[in-house]
């Protein structure tokens, strides 16, 4: 059973973000069912690792690793064909092959809400979807200006290639 | 318009200082941002008694304890197996058993001039210069030239794998005894001489030489030579010459 000073940590971090995280899978995955169950899995995440977590302020670590989840659930579906449209930015972005992803999941228990590193399909919806500015999403990534810039030259690259397949 | 992503950290509290006067100001002065700002406060509320922490927190404990046992389950055959092997190769595979062994060992035997074995020699490397109608024993440090032809001689003190290489003052390593880059086996029993006399170039400085041997076989991986001298399972030797300075300076 967990501690009591573990659960009422784990209490605070739930009462307080939950409703952020739910709202964010929510608008992304327009399911109610499916975004309860990522939401869910971050909060998974975070009480299999709370001890080796950094949780002093993790709107925007909880907030990108809900919409990293949810762009998987979205790719996901996306393969499997399940009536799920492929020419909105954010199925497109989804389904973008991010070399990072293999590193990313890999490591994301470990990484998660600490110095995780950014996939390029996290920051083009922070910039194209949520409308964050340049500096706005790489404050939020942990990474610089010119690094997001980078990123996301790369990433229109792929879906420029996979429109004109 | 303030984006979603900014009203939620508005509402809790992690946004910089500036930005949460700036919306608080605005949320005074703005309706329709007034509304928003509630909307998501009674969404808070919705889903707070929707998913209340005490009955999600049952059910993410479940999941997270499933996991657990998920993990044990799949590592305790190979910890099992682990135990096993340790407790039992020392007894059914004692020369698996010898690699743990470090460093490593090699008995000790000495020889005389003759060549007969005398308990207690070192591994042993030797360095001649060959001169007109002979040939000079050197010691270390000696000093050569370019074109001087050399002959090495070596011995070990029992049956193992093993390797002679130079270094010379370019950093190139040549190997002398191997083949290709893998060990060779060598016997013990009398001081032996390379098949070939070793002929210098114009490498500067210096010129290195390396006996290295082993329990087991062994590679020269060029790249990775420190490592190869610095492991405990192989025993090494060296014999170093200085070179002649030229005329050019070399």
């Amino acid at each position: 059973m967990m501690k009591s000073l573990k659960k009422e940590k784990f209490e605070l971090i739930y009462q307080q973000y939950m409703p952020m995280v739910l709202r964010r899978c929510r608008f992304l995955l327009k399911n109610e069912e499916e975004a309860f169950d990522v939401a869910q899995d971050v909060f998974i995440r975070i009480l299999s690792k709370q001890d080796s977590l950094d949780l002093e302020a993790p709107s925007s670590l909880l907030w990108n690793s809900a919409t990293r989840l949810c762009l998987n659930r979205i790719r996901n579906k996306t393969r499997r064909d399940l009536n799920r449209p492929t020419e909105d930015l954010l199925c497109q972005i989804a389904c973008v092959r991010d070399e990072r992803d293999d590193y990313e999941h890999q490591y994301l228990l470990s990484k998660l809400f600490q110095s995780e590193p950014a996939s390029s399909r996290t920051i083009a919806v922070l910039h194209f979807i949520d409308g964050m500015t340049f500096e706005e999403t790489a404050r939020n990534v942990g990474l610089t200006v010119g690094q997001v810039r980078y990123r996301l030259n790369t990433l229109q690259k792929k879906l420029k290639s996979m429109e004109e397949k | 318009m303030i984006p979603d992503w900014k009203l939620e950290r508005f509402l809790l509290g992690d946004l910089p200082e500036l930005d949460m006067m700036q919306i608080r100001f605005e949320e005074s002065q703005d309706d329709i941002l007034r509304a928003r700002i509630n909307s998501l406060k009674e969404s808070n509320q919705e889903i707070l008694s929707k998913y209340p922490f005490e009955k999600m927190n049952a059910r993410f404990q479940t999941i997270v304890d499933k996991k657990k046992n998920r993990n044990l389950l799949f590592y305790a055959p190979m910890v099992a197996a682990a135990i096993i092997l340790v407790a039992f190769i020392p007894f059914y595979a004692p020369e698996i058993a010898s690699l743990w062994q470090s460093p490593a060992t090699v008995e000790i035997i000495e020889y005389a001039e003759d060549g007969t074995r005398i308990k207690g020699l070192s591994l042993n490397l030797e360095v001649w210069k060959k001169t007109s109608d002979s040939a000079e024993k050197l010691v270390e440090k000696s000093i050569v030239k370019a074109g001087d032809e050399l002959q090495l001689r070596y011995s070990v003190p029992s049956k193992c794998y093993g390797m002679i290489f130079s270094l010379d003052g370019n950093g190139k390593v040549t190997a002398l005894l191997a083949e290709e880059n893998s060990s060779v086996a060598l016997e013990a029993g009398k001081i032996k001489l390379l098949p070939y006399a070793y002929k210098l170039d114009d490498a500067p400085h210096f010129e290195k030489f390396f006996l290295v041997v082993s329990n087991e076989a062994f590679d020269l991986d060029v790249s990775q030579l420190d490592s190869l001298l610095n492991s405990k399972k192989v025993q090494v030797v060296t014999f170093i010459i200085q070179k002649e300075i030229t005329s050019e300076g070399k």
